[in-house]
């Protein structure tokens, strides 16, 4: 899976392209270990997702773990009318911050 | 009506779905519906591949049918015998730190298809999942 990152300051942008499932969500996990223990916060641009699985919903909530054990945070922007549904069925929209 | 038999692996899944995604695609199924699907192919497999078998050498056999609008798939492996239909669902109200992730995957089975059947036959477990695929 192609993962395009970005920062500024210690904001950290991860933008991953197309679905993020049991195959791809490892991949994802990597990229969010390479973020550096100064970042402050790392957000997930979903513009390019196509969908997520529970094997991607649970990268989102190590990584919000992670930061918020830091002080820091994790915010998800541009999601898919198919990812809000997943993020909705789940109950995930409550629990991270989801940026529309 | 389509159908595969696979090894139970991390490459499965992409056969399946791309299976799935034929047959979907020719009874013009929409791309949400689809996506949903495929999520759920994910997760079946998942499952049987992390958890059927000890030796990790087994089979899954998977059929996809579309009739009247209707999206019926069967998954079906000989790994230890597992209904789903009777996991307790997760608890999605409590701290994301302190979320339990297990059960998550047939939690979604279960809100994303119409319905979820688990049988047992001759040693194998067999999942019919069924969905309506007309928009609206």
């Amino acid at each position: 899976m192609n993962i395009k990152k970005s920062s500024y300051g210690t904001t950290h942008i991860l933008a991953p392209v197309g679905k993020i499932d049991s195959n791809t969500a490892p991949e994802l996990q990597a990229a969010v270990s390479q973020v550096p223990d100064s970042a402050k916060e790392i957000i997930f641009d979903f513009s390019a997702v196509d969908y997520i699985s529970s094997a991607g919903l649970r990268v989102l909530v190590m990584s919000q773990s992670m930061m918020e054990d830091n002080g820091g945070s994790v915010k998800i922007t541009n999601v898919n009318k198919i990812v809000d549904d997943i993020f909705a069925i789940t109950g995930f929209g409550e629990l991270l911050t989801i940026e529309r | 009506m389509r159908e595969i038999t696979v090894s139970a692996s991390g490459e499965s899944i992409d056969v399946i779905t791309e299976l799935a995604n034929e047959e979907l695609a020719e009874h013009s199924c929409p791309f949400v519906i689809q996506a949903k699907i495929d999520i759920v192919i994910d997760e079946i497999c998942s499952n049987i591949n992390n958890y059927a078998y000890d030796d990790k050498s087994g089979e899954i056999t998977f059929s996809i049918d579309v009739a009247d609008s209707t999206a019926t798939l069967v998954f079906s492996d000989s790994g230890r015998q597992f209904d789903p239909t009777v996991t307790d669902d997760p608890d999605v109200t409590i701290p994301v730190s302190k979320k339990k992730i297990g059960g998550l995957g047939i939690f979604m089975t279960k809100k994303i298809m119409d319905s979820v059947e688990y049988a047992y036959e001759n040693g194998r477990n067999i999942l019919t999942l069924k969905k309506c695929i007309a928009e609206g």
